[in-house]
């Protein structure tokens, strides 16, 4: 019927892979500081990778030069046993990352599948595993990792354990809830009826399908990782002197303070702030691109 | 509403199990031997076996935690390896401190947070907008130990206006009767003004690390809530109705967007009760923040098992608190069921 | 005409800018309303009728490019008022009725209070005088017990109750012109005549014009003298209730008519019409429903026409089913 008529035909829709590079493309443009975070998360990634390589001195390299106010030799200053700041705060990227995606790490997977499987039996595993929940949020979280850490002593993969339970609970939280709404939808249903096995549907058909929405869930939760991994070891948990890593390096710089040596403890701590403001600005402009409604 | 809010109460209970056992086991898979530890260094094989005895730790597991639990009941926390005081005595002398300054912190937060919210939720996409995102998330980003440390250094060594930032009161200013625990409020209260001006002065630097970090989750909620009460259908009847703007601001636009805010306030006391043992540490505050680092650099364990259980039981409580706030802005939770 | 129509909109366009590119959601819609007439807006889900009303009603937010010759209510020219003036104007010589009642009242503020709120703004009522009117209100539209259930809740009503207080709430303030907007959808049968027969008796009572935004057309037969129908944010073809139902001249009217045997079905239901609203993101034909229509011939490819048949009924079509007389 229309064949014959002199009237444009109507555009096919855009794919997939172009929906998602105009949705990169309106993040960036719509938040320039997504752009931003990127590039600054890119040189923490060169830093952690290769901090001992590019560093100017060596983290433990001590000088008689303590003390010693930023020039252009040590454009961060040089802490009490005349180590270099600027190498200390670039090599401390690697423990910190470290810490902070092995802990994340662990409470994704651990979140995803606890989380997956009540969403998905419901029944007593639901029961059980929101009682752990429960249990987990009813402490103020930092001191709850506090005493995990006292308990389980004093090491740097205690704190990954503790910083990784009290994560917990979010990402069993956010899995049971996306998979508890798909689970009798159709695609589920019949690949239940198709003979699948509970194992396979939830790898195969579920986890598949909510990976997305973790992963914001991932990048808002390193940077709160991060912090608190660093105030563990801010208050001498965890990992130890003379490992280079922003929290100790803040609470050795805390001391000098009052004789008005702020270098020390300046530039760690603001390394610090950095990379959790640049994990937070990428978990929001993911989340953007994801869900542009769920902004706030 | 009485009952509702005992039926809250129960609700409580099993987290309160939750977390005793919580504690119970992480008090009891402590490396090393607790026996040995209490013995003292010069302890032989006996006394450790005699201690052991004397501890219980020798009965079944099963058999120590209704020992432990009885003693929790009793108040019984076990003292304090540091102090020698019982560990209650120690956290209740101490609790008062650590009050103040997270009341003083909440108070700042609100006060700073819930307004700039409003204003960017207000306007969105303007400057203010702007400014709010940009502040909240850099107020997320700073940990409170680094803001105190700046602050520190920026207003006392540098400006030299804040006072020296140690503990609640400097030395020289005699300290009020305590009726509260509050060392402005007690100050007032016995007249004595330039004490009171004092304490207040020594809270304002900690109070303002410890409120930035819950600035952050306030302000951005404040901002989602009131966006989505404005964008809501009874705010498009409000103004279809003709009401004026300040009407359809407040009384049903901030009303209402007010509520979630008042739901996440248990988080934002998860935040500052954790904050607040880096701020206790850094200002030299003598609160149950300060007393915990020590006890956890010192392996002092019924002190750390004691402040782990009170904040545990506080944050529960304070939970309660927050749900019953909820129960009397919220007509329809205050109905439900 | 003899007497200025009490609503006036000429050539409204009205486009959303979003992440995806403008939505071209309403475009040159012109329509007039006489006092105390009551016209029916109908077309499928997210044909512009409820934008239509919100621009008329200046509600439509910053994402909004609205633009028209012309909007007039009673006289009061809505395009260039200010938002102070727009105020005064809202709720007092115009207002509006939402589909889903219960979110359209403020969940935590008893319903007799946010009557009174109306009350206080446009007619000065205060204290016990307002609250006398308020549950007057509440009582002329058959609320049992107004006196207790000015205290209520919207939570505590069902969705029906919801609805009558939504309409002492919009009549509350006397207004001229009202916009029912989906007034019945999601209420039951039962419920939905009591709810039309109230609109139209309180409207007649005061002589207000009436602007019934529906899917329904067998419900809308029944209540309006006259009909727009809109598709893709345009108005294809208006006249009377009689002009539209048994002489319809558009295809899509035609077609609308064909697949509701009189006294059938809703839009949504009708599977009869090929395809689906177009995609008002893109550049569209002058003609949005050509990629849809039986009749579509190259001359639809020129700018569309706007024809009028007769005195009331004109329609936007190059090929209309009957040619005027």
């Amino acid at each position: 019927m229309t064949e014959q008529i002199n009237v444009p035909p109507l555009p096919s829709e855009p794919s997939r892979l172009v929906n998602f590079w105009r949705g990169l493309v309106y993040a960036m443009r719509s938040n320039p500081l997504t752009a931003f975070a990127m590039v600054l998360f890119l040189l923490f990634v060169i830093a952690a990778l290769f901090g001992e390589a590019i560093a100017p001195y060596g983290p433990l390299t001590t000088s008689s030069n303590t003390l010693q106010p930023p020039s252009w030799a040590h454009p961060f200053g040089t802490d009490q046993l005349g180590r270099d700041v600027l190498s200390r705060t670039i090599v401390a990227a690697r423990v910190d990352f470290g810490i902070a995606l092995a802990a994340v790490g662990i409470s994704f997977v651990l979140g995803l599948w606890l989380g997956a499987a009540a969403g998905y039996f419901g029944g007593w595993t639901d029961r059980i595993v929101g009682r752990m929940v429960d249990t987990i949020m009813a402490f103020p979280l930092f001191v709850l990792a506090m005493g995990i850490v006292a308990a389980l002593g004093n090491t740097v993969w205690n704190i990954v354990y503790a910083t990784a339970i009290i994560n917990l609970p979010f990402y069993i939280r956010f899995a049971r809830a996306e998979v508890n709404s798909r689970r009798d939808a159709g695609f589920v249903e019949a690949a239940r009826l198709s003979g699948n096995s509970a194992a396979r549907i939830l790898s195969v058909h579920l986890i598949p399908n909510i990976l997305p929405p973790m992963m914001v869930q991932v990048s808002l939760n390193l940077g709160w990782a991060i912090l608190n991994a660093a105030g563990l070891s801010f208050i001498g948990l965890g990992v130890r002197p003379p490992t280079p890593e922003w929290g100790i390096m803040v609470s050795e710089g805390a001391n000098y303070i009052f004789s008005g040596e702020w270098w020390v403890f300046f530039f760690p701590g603001f390394a610090l702030v950095l990379a959790v403001f640049c994990f937070n600005l990428l978990g929001d402009g993911l989340r953007d691109m994801i869900d542009p409604k769920g902004r706030t | 509403m009485i009952a509702m809010i005992a039926k809250r109460f129960a609700s409580a209970i099993p987290s309160l199990i939750g977390v005793i056992i919580v504690t119970f086991v992480i008090s009891h898979t402590l490396p090393g031997d607790p026996a040995a530890y209490f013995a003292g260094p010069s302890a032989t094989a006996e006394s450790i076996a005699e201690t052991r005895a004397r501890l219980g730790l020798d009965q079944p597991l099963p058999i120590q935690f209704l020992t432990y639990v009885g003693d929790l009941v009793q108040g019984d926390m076990g003292r304090s390896f540091n102090s020698g005081q019982p560990v209650l005595t120690d956290l209740a002398r101490r609790l008062p401190a650590s009050f103040e300054l997270t009341l003083y912190a909440l108070v700042f937060a609100i006060v700073v947070a819930v307004p700039l919210g409003l204003w960017a939720a207000v306007n969105p996409g303007s400057w203010i907008d702007h400014l709010c995102r940009g502040t909240v998330t850099a107020a997320a980003a700073f940990p409170s130990f680094f803001t105190a440390l700046v602050l520190i250094f920026v207003f006392y060594y540098k400006l030299g206006w804040a006072p020296s930032p140690i503990g609640r009161l400097a030395i020289y200013f005699p300290i009020p009767p305590s009726v509260t625990g509050f060392l402005t409020i007690d100050a007032v209260l016995a007249g004595d003004l330039a004490t009171a001006r004092a304490a207040l002065g020594q809270l304002i630097l900690p109070a303002i690390s410890l409120g930035l970090f819950a600035l952050a989750p306030l302000a951005r909620m404040t901002r989602a809530s009131m966006i989505g009460v404005l964008g809501s259908d009874f705010i498009t009847t409000a103004r279809a109705e003709g009401l004026p703007r300040r009407t359809v601001l407040w009384t049903y636009g901030f009303r209402n967007a007010l509520l979630p805010v008042v739901n996440i306030l248990g988080m934002i006391f998860s935040f500052l009760l954790g904050a607040n043992v880096l701020i206790e540490q850094v200002f030299g505050w003598p609160g149950i923040g300060s007393y915990a680092v020590e006890a956890v650099l010192t392996s002092d364990y019924a002190a750390i098992q004691g402040f782990v259980v009170m904040m545990a039981v506080l944050y529960i409580l304070l939970n309660l608190g927050v749900d019953i706030l909820n129960m009397i802005v919220d007509p329809r939770v205050r109905y439900d069921d | 005409m003899t007497t200025p129509p009490l609503l006036d909109v000429r050539n409204l366009t009205v486009d959303f800018a979003t992440r995806d590119g403008t939505v071209h959601a309403v475009e040159n819609v012109s329509f007039q309303l006489a006092r105390g007439e009551t016209m029916g807006l109908v077309g499928e889900s997210g044909s512009g009728k409820s934008v239509s009303a919100f621009a008329v009603m200046r509600l439509l937010g910053k994402s909004a490019n609205v633009r028209a010759e012309r909007i007039d209510v009673g006289g009061h020219d809505l395009l260039t008022a200010s938002e102070a003036a727009v105020d005064a104007l809202r709720g007092k010589r115009m207002t509006i009725i939402f589909q889903n009642a219960r979110s359209a009242l403020n969940p935590i503020r008893p319903i007799g209070q946010q009557i009174v709120d109306v009350l206080r703004t446009h007619r000065g009522m205060i204290g016990k005088d307002a609250r006398k009117a308020a549950v007057a209100a509440l009582a002329e539209v058959r609320i049992p017990d107004p006196e207790r259930r000015y205290h209520a809740y919207p939570f505590e009503l069902s969705g029906g109750m919801c609805q009558r207080v939504m309409i002492a709430l919009a009549f509350a303030s006397e207004p001229e012109l009202l916009i029912a907007d989906e007034p019945t959808t999601g209420l039951d049968v039962t419920t939905q005549a009591v709810i039309m027969d109230l609109i139209r008796e309180k409207s007649s009572q005061r002589r207000m014009s009436t602007i019934l935004i529906t899917h329904d057309l067998t419900l809308a037969a029944e209540y309006c003298d006259r009909f727009a129908v809109m598709h893709a944010g345009h108005i294809v073809e208006q006249g009377t209730t009689s002009d539209i139902f048994e002489r319809a001249a558009h295809p899509y009217t035609g077609l609308l008519m064909q697949a509701t045997p009189h006294g059938a079905s809703r839009l949504e239901d009708l599977a009869a019409i090929p395809g689906t609203l177009p995609d008002l993101r893109r550049d569209l034909p002058p003609c949005r429903f050509v990629h849809r229509c039986p009749r579509a011939a190259p001359v639809c490819a020129a700018a569309l026409p706007r024809r009028a048949l007769d005195a009331s009924h004109e329609v936007s079509c190059h090929m209309p089913w009957k040619e005027s007389a």
